[in-house]
């Protein structure tokens, strides 16, 4: 009898280990209640004869359909009034620009925050004994690629940045374009 | 809402929206559509669309996160208006419910900060039976307050991925995404959370009935 009582308890949990693996909606959970669908072959036809893992499947249905119900909130008409009306004087940032308008904004943020910091660069580098820091990428490559002017390294590399920077610009910009929930 | 309020709460989107007529409802349009003419149309009518459908899942998450349906509300409104003024930032990356639910929960996140919540909800959780639905069966209502108290019992991670994934339009991807933790994590995490929620409940379903 012991024995028996102990079979129950463990078939009761494995069962109810089986039903917190599935993944089930609540669509699946009220059409077939009795899991003849989800449940699998073997579990179904234990629960048809077992009456302890029938109780443990019908209370795991009610109770998930429970919690889907349970945890959503309905709308109200007053919260709704509340939130436009906080929303009101306040301005969706950046709307009304068109996209192109937008990226130019943008790119001119980059190239201004890239001077900026190239701003503050300089005296810095000048301090480590560096005349520019174009001298410090220079040295850097020097013996990799030969000699050249510190002009021309100077060019190179504002060449790369702005490359860069509008290269960023344009995949946001393509991005925002392309992407399939935004349509345009 | 009435379209005159909408009008005198949104001004500026008359004239706009006037611009570009559309015979289509509001209520027929999806999500992106809305975010759309919301953002770059201005049109205030939109947003308020977009409001109702989100509100109740938004409301009901922060229900549930914060425990008050007051504190709730008014994180559901901050998330709004962070929503309202980042539109125009929408990428149309992931869902707009998604979004929604990003930014809600790291409000929560940035109240809990603030105001050094503790983790576990406790004596004074609102378990949501304030006003309960007059059809509802007494036994209904009996496992609803026993399904949402034993919610506010669970540890705060295994409360908001069970939440998350009971709103039932969130992928586990997705609720990876809203929680920042690894996909396995969020499996798991799920998982104990179902069985802990079991383990509340029928305890005290067991206490109810010895």
């Amino acid at each position: 009898m012991a024995g028996e009582t102990r079979d129950v308890a463990e078939r009761t949990e494995a069962l109810e280990e089986h039903l917190y693996s599935l993944d089930l909606r609540p669509a699946q959970l009220r059409t077939d209640p009795l899991g003849q669908t989800w449940l699998g072959d073997e579990w179904f036809e234990a629960v048809i004869h077992e009456p302890d893992l029938r109780g443990v499947l019908r209370r795991f249905v009610e109770e998930e359909l429970e919690l889907y119900d349970s945890v959503r909130g309905q709308a109200d008409a007053f919260f709704t009034a509340r939130v436009i009306e906080a929303a009101s004087p306040m301005e969706v940032a950046g709307a009304g620009l068109a996209p192109r308008y937008r990226s130019w904004v943008l790119a001119s943020a980059y190239a201004l925050a890239l001077g900026t910091a190239s701003m503050l660069a300089v005296p810095w580098l000048k301090g480590q004994g560096y005349t520019s820091w174009s001298a410090l990428l220079h040295e850097f490559v020097s013996h990799e690629l030969g000699e050249a002017s510190e002009s021309s390294w100077l060019f190179i590399a504002v060449a790369g940045l702005a490359i860069v920077a509008v290269g960023l610009v344009a995949m946001r910009s393509a991005d925002r374009q392309e992407s399939p929930g935004v349509k345009r | 809402m009435s379209q005159h309020s909408l009008e005198h709460a949104f001004p500026w989107t008359e004239p706009l929206v006037a611009a570009r007529p559309s015979t289509v409802p509001l209520t027929a349009l999806e999500d992106t559509q809305l975010v759309e003419r919301a953002a770059h149309l201005g049109d205030g009518r939109a947003f308020a669309e977009l409001l109702r459908r989100h509100q109740g899942k938004v409301r009901g998450l922060l229900l549930r996160l914060a425990g008050d349906r007051t504190l709730a509300d008014d994180l559901a409104q901050e998330a709004f208006l962070r929503a309202y003024r980042g539109l125009a930032g929408f990428e149309g990356r992931a869902r707009f419910s998604t979004w929604v639910y990003r930014i809600a929960y790291n409000v929560y996140l940035n109240h809990r900060s603030r105001t050094k919540v503790h983790a576990a909800l406790p004596d004074n959780f609102e378990n949501g039976t304030a006003a309960p639905e007059t059809s509802m069966s007494q036994s209904r209502s009996d496992l609803r307050r026993d399904l949402v108290t034993a919610i506010g019992e669970l540890p705060e991670r295994y409360r908001a991925v069970i939440m998350l994934y009971y709103l039932e339009d969130v992928s586990y991807p997705e609720i990876a995404e809203i929680l920042e933790l690894p996909l396995g994590t969020v499996k798991t995490h799920l998982h104990r959370a179902k069985r802990l929620l079991r383990n509340h409940m029928h305890g005290w379903g067991d206490t109810r009935r010895g």
